[in-house]
């Protein structure tokens, strides 16, 4: 049986919609407005700028979003955090190229997009780069920790995988010490079962440093 | 009265009888008649004395030479032998010498025999030759020599036949040129009809269609294919023989004959595909010939196929069971092959040592290439029946049923090469795996059982009562039960399973002297439930298994010392660490008495540390299982201070104490070195289980990074060290 007449239309019409959504849906850039007198940055994605003003999209609670125009004389400061074209002109055999972007996210670590592709930059780092690269690596990834038991576990794995093994690094608290007498029953309540991290290159984060080359808005394997 | 006096009508009875007709005046013809009646009637002779003394000597000097053949010389140096000592005459001592080679199972060639084979081997030799090679012509002379044949005899069977092949050719070239004259006699014709019909045509301007034929290209002369050079007399006799005797290796046989090696090789690969139980009458000719090929075969990948084929007839585990018709029959000619081709005369040294190695690797034993042939024979017999029993005990949980068709037939033969005490040892192990997994099949090894169960030595016993645990067979329980306390004379406590490999041990275990590999095998048959099984969810489980995981690991450790352990293994084996039950309060809160856990492991990881530090006790200081632990890693780190494992292993300790921050998480941090230092150490120490070893150490890196807790890393990682350590049990 022959398709009808409206069929057809209806399959290019979707066809057409399905294109024009994948030229219209471009991954957006975050950004991090300052506005003058203003106490907060703003951070959200750029919709559109020009020359006097900028469209942000802002992510609110529930899902929704908003968008909010800020002329560009008011602003104190307006950081585009996370470049995709500087990600995707990263080069894997060159991993000094992956620090400096990495350096400079770093700076922006209040945006958490920024600081996580810091993290993930720096993990690449350590896991390619030669012993200096990979000690600059570790020592920056110490700075960008998001919690304690983090940073205890980059500051091992810059300890061991230093050839210096600065004892320095391993900078403990006061209660850490005390931990060490505490029995078993003790650490439980105190502390609780979590387990023992490996330290590992290959798995200090939650980004897989293998899959070190940006693609179409997605990390994957070079 | 003669024929009472010459004992039986025999030729000199004979002669004596003519004689005494012809001087009667009695014709040839009725003397001849008379003495075939007087055969007829005769009555059986008592037995020659001389004869049978003639037999015992006989018998006495060829037993034990089974290789040997009566040739013409041989029979004739026997036959005087037999005149001059016992008075015997040819026809009695020829009938003798037919009875006691038939009975030794000996080749006996006539000279007829001889002259049949030698004129097959010239045949062969010579082929459609009309000229024979110096060599060659050597070699007939020293095999025919070998046969007990005259020089003058064989250099006239080379003649004749050298003649025969000079007259058939000359016919050939007759026919060959009478055929060469006619066929280029038709060619002309048939090129001057073809100008003829072209020359017609032409002239009549007409193409007429042409049919080509195609000529039949001649098949090529079927030349039987000559002796290679490099075979020897021997391998010459045994190869003229198949050939001429066993029609069914003939396919082989031409292989084997080839110039090309590859072609040799695949001959050699047919010919021990031929050997199988039902053809035994083969046995002996394929023996020689792959021993002579496999000694002399000049090409050395050749000669390592026909090796693996033959190497492959040998029984391993995990390889497919023999079926149950004489299921090692030829596993055994495999032997008694192997055996011939390392004695064999002329072989290369070095095809010797790589025979040798070869079957060492298969074996797991060295192989003294300087024995005997019969003692070489018995050791490869000997080695054989155990690679069996291994096969056997390897499939029993399997194949149960396979196993059971089979085992009698080992038995039996074990029974025959082995000292009583090998047999013994052989058959426990196969018992104590085969019979618990056997069900209804169980009956096949009760004598068996019973015969090892009631050995004087009690180890046998003792390692029955490990099949005795494994059994669920209420039959076999009983069975077990009353045999071994019986042989214990001991009384259970109940007819419970339990009771009585405790009362039967409690008997038996003082007088008895266990070895390193019982202690092995029960401790494998203690952590196999835990080893097999999948960490518990229940935290509770979870480090109830984790205490036992380290108590055993703590005995593999002892084990692993040798002698010095097995007092502590022993201890720890009767005394394994528990729990205390909780108290009901404690059970509701739902405590994980770690303190006691904590106690427990301590103090297991602190023999441990003592067992490793045979040189410097361990204090009673030690306080924590994390103290414990880094005395093991100060144990296991001892040597050269240039590898950088061991260079890193301070650093790795520091950072590993830094990134725990406590005791418990220290404890699994140390557990991740040590499993590393001892996967090491089993890699130096046991170089054939290195690949296992680096396999539990990865297995176990991914086991701990997905552990939902600290609890179940402790566990998982203690399991890779016990498994670290049990590789240093002697392979079953």
């Amino acid at each position: 049986m022959r398709p009808k007449l409206n069929h057809w239309f209806n399959i290019e019409v979707c066809i057409a919609a399905c294109l024009a959504a994948a030229i219209l849906i471009r991954p957006a850039h975050a950004v991090v407005v300052l506005p003058k007198g203003a106490k907060q940055p703003v951070m959200g994605y750029l919709v559109r700028q020009d020359d006097r003003t900028i469209v942000i999209r802002q992510e609110l609670p529930g899902g929704k979003s908003r968008e909010s125009s800020f002329p560009k004389k008011d602003l104190d400061e307006l950081i585009i955090t996370v470049s995709p074209e500087r990600l995707s002109s990263l080069d894997p055999n060159k991993p000094q190229t992956y620090r400096e972007y990495a350096e400079e996210l770093a700076e922006k670590q209040r945006d958490p997009e920024a600081r996580d592709t810091a993290i993930r930059l720096f993990a690449v780092v350590a896991a390619r780069g030669d012993d200096q690269l990979r000690h600059s690596a570790l020592l920056g990834l110490i700075a960008l920790a998001r919690h304690a038991d983090e940073e205890r576990l980059f500051r091992a794995a810059a300890y061991i995988f230093s050839s210096e093994h600065d004892p320095a690094i391993l900078v403990a608290s006061a209660g850490d010490a005390a931990a060490m007498d505490l029995s078993w029953s003790e650490v439980a309540s105190k502390r609780g079962l979590t387990p023992l991290p490996p330290v590992s290159l290959d798995r200090l984060t939650e980004f897989d440093p293998a899959t070190c080359v940006y693609r179409g808005g997605k990390w994957v394997r070079p | 009265m003669i024929v009472a006096h010459e004992r039986g009508l025999t030729t000199t009875c004979r002669l004596k009888l003519v004689g005494v007709a012809r001087k009667l005046g009695i014709g040839d013809d009725q003397i001849e008649q008379a003495i075939r009646s007087l055969a007829a009637i005769e009555p059986s002779a008592p037995p020659n004395r001389q004869a049978e003394r003639f037999r015992r000597r006989l018998r006495k000097d060829l037993s034990g030479k089974s290789r040997t053949i009566i040739g013409p010389t041989i029979e004739a140096q026997i036959l005087a032998a037999a005149h001059r000592k016992y008075a015997l005459d040819e026809v009695l001592a020829r009938q003798v010498i037919a009875e006691v080679t038939a009975e030794l199972g000996l080749m006996r060639i006539s000279a007829s025999d001889a002259i049949n084979s030698l004129a097959a081997q010239i045949d062969q030799a010579a082929g459609n030759s009309t000229w024979l090679a110096r060599e060659a012509w050597d070699r007939l002379r020293s095999a025919g020599a070998k046969w007990g044949l005259e020089l003058e005899v064989i250099d006239a069977l080379i003649d004749e036949r050298l003649a025969a092949n000079r007259s058939a050719y000359l016919r050939n070239s007759s026919w060959t040129r009478a055929t060469l004259n006619i066929t280029v006699a038709a060619v002309i014709a048939t090129g001057v009809i073809i100008a003829f019909l072209f020359l017609a045509r032409a002239a009549r301007e007409e193409v007429a269609p042409t049919s080509l034929t195609e000529s039949t290209p001649n098949a090529p002369r079927n030349k039987p294919p000559a002796a290679p050079t490099w075979w020897d007399a021997d391998l010459s006799v045994e190869m003229a023989h198949a050939k001429s005797q066993l029609k069914v290796l003939a396919g082989a046989m031409n292989l084997m004959t080839s110039v090309d090696s590859n072609q040799r090789a695949a001959g050699y690969e047919q010919l021990i595909q031929q050997i199988s139980p039902d053809k035994q009458d083969i046995f002996r000719t394929v023996l020689s010939i792959v021993a002579g090929c496999l000694a002399l075969e000049p090409d050395d990948s050749a000669a390592e196929r026909l090796q693996a084929t033959l190497l492959s007839l040998f029984p391993s585990t995990g390889s497919a069971l023999p079926k149950a018709n004489l299921p090692w029959t030829v596993a055994f000619w495999a032997a008694d092959t192997s055996a011939a081709a390392l004695v064999r005369h002329g072989a290369m040294p070095a095809r010797k040592a790589a025979l040798a190695d070869a079957l060492a690797s298969v074996f797991g034993e060295t192989i003294d290439t300087s024995l005997p042939q019969g003692e070489q024979q018995k050791r490869l017999r000997q080695l054989t029946a155990f690679a069996a029993y291994r096969q056997l005990t390897a499939a029993a949980g399997k194949q149960p049923a396979e196993v059971a068709a089979i085992y009698p037939a080992l038995s039996q033969r074990a029974a025959a090469v082995l000292t009583p005490e090998e047999f013994l040892r052989a058959e426990t192990a196969l018992l104590v795996a085969a019979a618990p997994a056997a069900g209804s099949d169980w009956k096949v090894y009760e004598r068996p059982l019973a015969r090892c169960i009631t050995s004087p030595d009690p180890l046998p016993a003792l390692r029955v009562t490990d099949a005795l645990r494994r059994t669920t067979d209420k039959k076999l329980v009983a069975f077990l039960s009353e045999q071994l306390l019986v042989r214990a004379q001991a009384k259970a406590k109940s007819a419970n399973k339990a009771d009585v490999i405790a009362a039967v041990r409690q008997s038996l275990a003082g007088g008895a002297t266990l070895t390193a590999a019982d202690r092995w095998t029960s401790l494998q048959e203690e952590a196999a439930s835990l080893l097999e099984k999948p960490a518990a969810t229940d935290d509770r489980e979870l480090l109830s298994e984790y205490i036992s995981l380290v108590h055993l690991t703590t005995l593999a450790v002892a084990l692993a010392q040798g002698e010095s352990g097995f007092a502590s293994f022993d201890a720890g084996l009767a005394h394994p660490p528990h729990l205390s039950r909780p108290s009901s309060s404690e059970a509701s809160r739902g405590d994980l008495r770690l303190d006691e856990v904590q106690q427990l492991v301590a103090d297991s990881y602190r023999q441990r540390a003592g067992l490793l530090n045979s040189a410097a006790p361990v204090g009673s200081g030690i306080r924590g299982p994390e103290e414990a632990l880094e005395l093991c890693l100060a144990a296991l780190a001892g040597g050269k201070s240039n590898d950088p494992l061991l260079a890193a292993l301070p650093h790795q300790q520091k950072a590993q104490r830094f990134l725990a921050g406590d005791s418990l998480r220290y404890t699994v941090g140390l557990q991740r070195l040590l499993i590393e230092l001892s996967a090491r150490r089993v890699s130096k120490q046991r170089p054939e289980r290195a690949a296992a070893a680096r396999q539990i150490a990865e297995e176990a890196k991914i086991a701990s990074a997905s552990a939902k807790n600290a609890l179940a890393q402790l566990r998982e990682q203690e399991t890779a060290l016990l498994r670290l350590w049990m590789l240093y049990a002697p392979e079953a």
